[in-house]
């Protein structure tokens, strides 16, 4: 009987990053749906005590309380991947996996507040930080032509890593605020790599055909 | 930003906040291109006026909403008999705004043959993406468009069901930016779920929407329901977000109907003879 | 008279993929089938005005995201999902262009003030990528002399430089070897371009 169990929101791109791992690994999980929208449940008490940073994606393991997507990727791939490819164990892939997390969540977390405007505001202008997750995007796009020279097609490394899941949201939902594909080719034919990934699921604002 | 002077867009009702989201905070949207500011008086009434203006505009509060007009509606707000069911769950599922114009959105809820393809193994699946013929019409008695014998196969009918049915819907277009279903409830076939989408034009190409139900169910956990309805809702944003043109075309050239597109043709026609400009293709070059 | 338009790299359109692509701000899709032929067309569905770079290749056809419409190389729409069984009428097609393939890269003829016409081929080319500049055509046209097609040297490498006017505001930058040439080649033009890139934006 697994003892994991992820508190989750359908809509939002952190749980999807853990949603992706987990169905990679296989793993079995309990799933609590919260209601981040509109109800805003990851501000209630009862979660406020399981993670005091009001957010989601929050996971459990017996006794253990995990927040921050990139975390739990890392907790996961250390615990549950006996192949060690989701985070491999040599120093320079080791560094370069957690840099490109630390990347997801500061420089891409611009997307996620962009989407989150985009999505939910209720007023009717310019939604803000575009210039922001654009640029993130370019910086992803870049690193991913270079990779391309050299045959490889991963972020790190030569097979995906739990680096590719952080980062696949920010590009792969970025029709959601407004911004098209066109300018990311590398990215483009990256993101059909990941949907063949064991256990690929989408998430709303992803299409199921492409 | 300017408000439109289209009088069939300005003489409606508009759902703009769910009822329990406003309070004494002012709360701002834009209706039509107009800002308008909701919140509560110290009374607990609910006043919204448009930004600029003082006087209040005139307001209701209907099926978990409320509602404002910026013109003179010729009648009040259409009804729904199974949302005053005391044994109903209500699940406003939130206002999600698109970049789209209303009217492509209620088109895109009308629509089935989308099923297989944009919400998959949810309200439908390769192979069966046959749409049978149904029945619709625009009813002149009460002026409103509605879509009758509708089936479609469903591998998952409910979140109650875990088996494939044929689904029995009905559709109804009460007003040219509101549109329900009513769905035959797997668990009590005698009785009708009920889910309204309310959209609410901001700017002829963009638009707010919420989904709210009036379920039979009352087994399932209300995140679970909610999240079935989220999930269904937000895949079809990415269609209506990118349909050319953005606004709805109401002459027959440039888009070809087939059968299964009956509800829209009829929603199109309507809307032509209402005369309906803003978020159409009508008097614009 | 007609214009002819850079719009992708050839070997970037992988086999079974779509992608839009704009043109003075006029949409585009283009797309590979599994036989390796690429096509470009008007980016929408003639059903209820989907893009079709939302689409989904299967074959030689590709498929409309929203309700399934298969349309073959042609443009023309092979079945309806909704009605598996009737025959489609043959008023029912996506709107073609004409393209081709060559120098690396998928050229759209459109019409146009000028008749110009496309240098030969190259006996090897190898690709580089595509740059999409945030800057006006004029601005990353005035790079080359105002050449839409220019032949330069970047770091002694035959470089082909073909300009895309994306929009008023926006211009793509396909950049090609004209040579069979390494990764180590590649990545140098690449470097190159993106200091490109960033000139023309800060400018």
């Amino acid at each position: 009987m697994s003892a994991l169990c992820l508190y989750d929101y359908e809509l939002d791109e952190n749980c999807y990053k853990v949603r992706l791992l987990l169905a990679a690994l296989g793993l079995t999980f309990r799933k609590i749906a919260v209601d981040m929208f509109p109800g805003a449940e990851e501000m209630a008490p009862s979660l406020l005590a399981l993670n005091p940073t009001g957010s989601l994606p929050i996971l459990q393991d017996d006794d253990l309380t995990l927040h921050g997507a990139e975390a739990i990727l890392l907790y996961l791939a250390h615990h549950y991947d006996p192949s060690l490819q989701w985070l491999p164990r040599t120093p320079t892939l080791f560094g370069q996996v957690a840099m490109w997390l630390q990347f997801a969540t500061v420089q891409c977390g611009a997307s996620v507040l962009a989407r989150r405007q985009s999505l939910f505001t209720a007023e009717a202008g310019e939604i803000g930080l575009l210039r922001q997750s654009k640029h993130a995007l370019r910086i992803m796009d870049d690193h991913m032509t270079l990779r391309e020279f050299d045959g490889d097609v991963w972020f790190v490394g030569t097979s995906a890593t739990i680096a590719d899941l952080a980062l696949f949201p920010a590009i792969a939902l970025s029709r959601d605020y407004g911004v098209e594909h066109e300018a990311y080719p590398a990215l483009r034919r990256w993101m059909r790599k990941i949907r063949h990934l064991p256990g690929f699921l989408t998430m709303p604002g992803i299409p199921n055909y492409y | 930003m300017a408000r439109t002077n289209d009088p069939v867009a300005l003489d409606a009702w508009y759902a703009v906040e769910t009822l329990s989201d406003v309070t004494r905070t002012p709360r701002q949207t834009r209706l039509l291109g107009q800002d308008i500011i909701s919140c509560r008086s110290e009374t607990g009434a609910p006043i919204v006026h448009a930004v600029g203006a003082s006087h209040h505009l005139p307001v209701r509060e209907r099926h978990g909403c409320l509602w404002t007009t910026l013109g003179k509606p010729d009648r009040e707000i259409f009804e729904i008999a199974e949302a005053a069911e005391t044994d109903r769950r209500f699940v406003p599922c939130g206002w999600v705004r698109l970049h789209a114009s209303g009217p492509r959105v209620v088109e895109n809820f009308l629509d089935m043959a989308h099923f297989p393809f944009i919400h998959t193994n949810i309200l439908g699946a390769e192979p069966q993406t046959d749409v049978p013929p149904y029945d619709y019409e625009i009813r002149r008695d009460v002026d409103e468009v509605w879509a009758t014998n509708c089936r479609f196969f469903q591998p998952r009918i409910a979140v109650t069901e875990e088996n494939g049915d044929f689904v029995q819907l009905t559709f109804r277009v009460p007003t040219p930016f509101v549109v329900m279903l009513y769905r035959v409830c797997p668990s009590a076939p005698t009785r009708l779920d009920v889910i309204a989408l309310f959209i609410q034009p901001m700017e002829e190409n963009l638009c707010r929407a919420q989904p709210v139900m009036f379920l039979v169910d009352d087994r399932s956990a209300f995140n679970e329901l909610l999240k079935f309805e989220q999930v269904i809702f937000l895949q079809d944003r990415i269609i209506v977000e990118n349909q050319r043109p953005i606004l709805l075309p109401l002459d027959p050239h440039g888009e070809i109907p087939t059968k299964a597109d009956g509800s829209s043709i009829a929603y199109r026609r309507w809307l032509k003879e209402k005369g309906l400009r803003y978020g159409t293709t009508l008097n614009k070059p | 008279m007609s214009v002819w338009y850079p719009v992708a790299l050839a070997r970037g359109l992988e086999p079974s993929s779509a992608c839009g692509t704009r043109v003075h701000g006029q949409e585009f899709v283009v797309w590979r089938d599994q036989a390796g032929a690429s096509h470009v067309w008007e980016d929408r569905c003639p059903h209820r005005g989907m893009r079709l770079s939302f689409g989904f290749v299967r074959g030689f056809h590709i498929a409309c995201l929203y309700h399934g419409w298969q349309f073959d190389a042609a443009g023309q729409c092979r079945l309806i999902p909704a009605h598996p069984d009737i025959t489609v009428p043959k008023t029912i097609r996506a709107n073609r262009y004409p393209s081709l393939e060559r120098l690396g890269i998928i050229w759209l003829q459109l019409p146009g003030e000028t008749q110009d016409e496309l240098p030969s081929d190259a006996n090897a080319t190898t690709e580089v990528r595509s740059l999409t500049i945030e800057a006006p055509p004029d601005r990353v046209s005035a790079e080359f002399q105002n050449r839409p097609l220019a032949r330069i040297r970047v770091g002694g490498l035959p470089v082909i430089a073909a300009l895309q006017p994306l929009s008023n505001t926006e211009t793509a930058l396909h950049l090609v070897i004209e040579a069979s040439v390494g990764a180590t080649e590649q990545k140098l033009v690449s470097v190159w371009g993106a200091a490109l890139r960033t000139r023309a934006e800060a400018s």
